[in-house]
């Protein structure tokens, strides 16, 4: 994990909206205020700041105009991670959730290092879960309540949505294996309190490439999904599990999020790297290999 | 080897092909596996057939097909008898205290040709001889016994039935009454075939008794053991010794001889007393000695204390006397007094009864016994090797469950490691 924060240092997140935070902080602000940067000049309208009129502009012009600058604020960040059965697997590594905790305590890292508060909230039935904070041992928090958390069961992501405040970031680490479109309508409703949004994928490599051998596929959530599973399903399978992803992905970014899948192969801090190239502008990158 | 039941041979057959089908083409349920994307499997039906048609789980068949090979060949009861061929005879000889005359001799020696034979001498004990030694006289030969010649000749017989695909029994005795006991009946009865009787004369009878008192005086016992011999009720040679004994009369003894050691107890008191011999019964005034202190019983008084002891000495035998009669009174003389006497004085082992069976008890003797007595014939012996091979099975059983179980969490275990 030190390797990961090491290479990470000096990355910055900048926000896909502007900030609707009052504190000073590195991401640009809805609000406009008296910032050195210079952005415009308005016109003095009763009940504006008078310090804020360009006298010299007055002079030359005799018309009253105020300077605008660009603030910038903090932007808290919220963590929604997936702790469900499905999320401990291969089951003798657990590379879905390691792979989940390491993104989410990069992306945290990335946060802090801004100044940013962070906050986490975990889909486990331990309810746990880490109040935003900037200050030094946030993320040591982080990583001891990840570290000690075993996946297991099948708690909704959804209602821990609701709990974030407006004009946050909102980072939801899950497979979505769950209650994909509950979540999709919570965070559509977040992006209406004009939050940031973004899905991070968790795929396993043997999810993408299954073993061969004839199995008896049984989902780890739900023992009613137990279906005979060998080569020659294997077409049917790629297909159909690459059509959800591709929904899926499309279907968050309609509703204005960033969707990033990172498999269980790739690289952390290359991952980190990607989600916050997403929420840049950039191109939504697949995991390599699918 | 042989088998008592070969059917289960077959079944055990039968059955082994049946477990390899079934490791063959039989359905599998195939390992469960943890799989978060199972959703996106296709749901098709759970069964299928398999591309391939492969042995699964050898070591798992390998070992059923043990399991069912080992309790049908223990069930088969195998037993690892030799092949049995040709005939043999046991022929069960009495011991005669002379030699056998030429027709018994040569009756005997035709019974052997062509055939394996085994050769027992008995007479109150039997064992296996050579048949001139059978044939010899056998000095000291004791009163014969059909039941032990029967029992060792049976048992020889059962033995040679294992090798020998014919065995018959000859039984070559004079036959006498006296050879019988309660038990021969149903001795001969254990086996179920018929047996063949030689029956030769009757070894000469004792002579008549040649008993030679010592005593000394007036001595009503020596009267009338003399009166019992005149009588021809005693019967052996013996010697009564009424004085105390000297070692000439320890010289005396040899086999035939019987030495009868009868103190005279002038100064004990006489009662009434009762005396009881193997067919005498005396009531009259007697006083009590010494009788010995081991030995077999010859006589007892009423109340059961033994009268007077017989041991064996120097392939004869010792008799001591504990009693006598008082110097008064003819008690002496009185016929039970008389075959009380002829009982102690008589020859060793006591009298019996030397008449030979009549044609027709022989011939009802030689014939094989009917249903009721071959039903007491015990059954054949545990068939060890096939509880070895059944308990062997069951073993494996125990072990197969052991081996299915195993299967059964590596699969888990596999599935989770997927």
């Amino acid at each position: 994990m030190p390797t990961l924060f090491d290479s990470l240092r000096g990355l910055t997140w900048p926000a896909r909206r502007r900030a609707l935070g009052v504190l000073p902080g590195t991401h640009l602000s809805r609000l406009r205020g008296t910032a050195p940067e210079l952005s415009e000049y308005r016109l003095y309208r009763q009940g504006d700041d008078p310090r804020q009129l360009d006298w010299k502009l007055l002079a030359r012009s005799d018309r009253a105009y105020i300077r605008l600058a660009e603030d910038r604020s903090l932007l808290a960040t919220w963590f929604v991670v997936d702790a469900s059965a499905s999320m401990a697997w291969p089951e003798a590594t657990l590379a879905k959730w390691r792979t989940a905790v390491a993104l989410t305590l990069g992306l945290a890292s990335v946060a802090l290092g801004a100044g940013d508060p962070v906050g986490l909230v975990v889909a486990h039935h331990s309810h746990a879960r880490l109040a935003a904070r900037s200050r030094r041992g946030t993320l040591r928090e982080m990583v001891t309540m990840l570290e000690s958390l075993a996946p297991a069961g099948a708690v909704p992501l959804a209602p821990l949505l609701a709990d974030a405040r407006p004009g946050v970031r909102v980072v939801v680490v899950s497979d979505f294996l769950g209650d994909e479109a509950e979540v999709r309508s919570a965070g559509r409703a977040l992006m209406a309190g004009h939050c940031d949004l973004h899905a991070v994928h968790v795929v396993a490599a043997e999810e993408l490439d299954p073993p061969t051998r004839p199995i008896r596929a049984v989902d780890p959530e739900s023992d009613r999904i137990a279906r005979p599973f060998d080569e020659t399903m294997r077409t049917a399978y790629d297909a159909r599990f690459a059509e959800w992803r591709r929904d899926t992905a499309t279907a968050w970014r309609h509703a204005g999020a960033t969707w990033t899948t990172v498999s269980t192969a790739d690289d952390p801090a290359l991952a980190v790297r990607r989600i916050i190239g997403a929420s840049s502008g950039a191109s939504v990158v697949e995991a390599a290999g699918r | 080897m042989s088998f008592a039941a070969p059917a289960w041979l077959a079944v055990a057959a039968l059955a082994s092909l049946g477990v390899v089908a079934i490791h063959l083409i039989a359905w599998r349920q195939p390992e469960s596996v943890s799989l978060p994307t199972a959703r996106f499997v296709p749901d098709e039906p759970a069964r299928r057939a398999t591309r391939t048609v492969r042995l699964s789980d050898l070591a798992l068949m390998a070992l059923r097909v043990a399991i069912v090979l080992l309790a049908g060949v223990g069930m088969a009861r195998p037993s690892r008898d030799r092949a049995r061929s040709g005939a043999a005879r046991v022929i069960v000889v009495e011991r005669r205290p002379m030699r056998a005359d030429i027709p018994l001799a040569d009756t005997i020696r035709a019974l052997m040709a062509d055939r394996v034979v085994s050769v027992i001498a008995f007479d109150t004990a039997a064992q296996a001889v050579d048949v001139e030694s059978a044939l010899a006289p056998a000095n000291g030969a004791a009163h014969p016994s059909l039941s032990s010649g029967l029992v060792a000749g049976i048992r020889e017989a059962r033995r040679l039935a294992g090798i020998h695909e014919r065995v018959d029994i000859v039984l070559a005795s004079s036959f006498p009454e006296g050879a019988f006991d309660a038990a021969t009946r149903a001795i001969r009865a254990t086996w179920p075939d018929t047996m063949r009787l030689v029956r030769f004369p009757p070894a000469e009878s004792p002579p008549a008794g040649s008993v030679d008192v010592r005593s000394h005086g007036d001595d009503p016992v020596a009267a009338g053991i003399r009166l019992a011999v005149s009588q021809g009720l005693a019967r052996g040679t013996a010697r009564v010794l009424r004085d105390p004994p000297t070692p000439d009369d320890s010289a005396w003894i040899a086999p035939g001889r019987v030495l009868v050691v009868w103190p005279r107890e002038v100064d004990a008191a006489a009662t009434v007393e009762a005396i009881h011999a193997p067919g005498a019964t005396v009531v009259g005034y007697f006083s009590r000695g010494s009788g010995g202190d081991s030995g077999r019983v010859v006589a007892r008084w009423t109340n059961g204390d033994p009268a007077a002891r017989e041991v064996p000495w120097r392939g004869s035998c010792l008799r001591t006397i504990g009693f006598d009669v008082p110097d008064v009174g003819d008690l002496t003389l009185t016929p039970s007094f008389q075959r009380l006497a002829a009982e102690l004085v008589g020859p060793c082992g006591g009298s019996w009864s030397m008449a030979t069976l009549s044609d027709s008890a022989l011939h009802a003797f030689a014939d094989p016994p009917s249903t009721a007595a071959v039903a007491v014939t015990p059954g054949p012996a545990v068939n060890r090797l096939a509880a070895v091979l059944v308990a062997l099975a069951a073993l494996l059983a125990v072990a197969e469950m052991f081996v299915r179980g195993a299967r059964v969490a590596g699969s888990r275990v596999a599935g989770q490691d997927a």
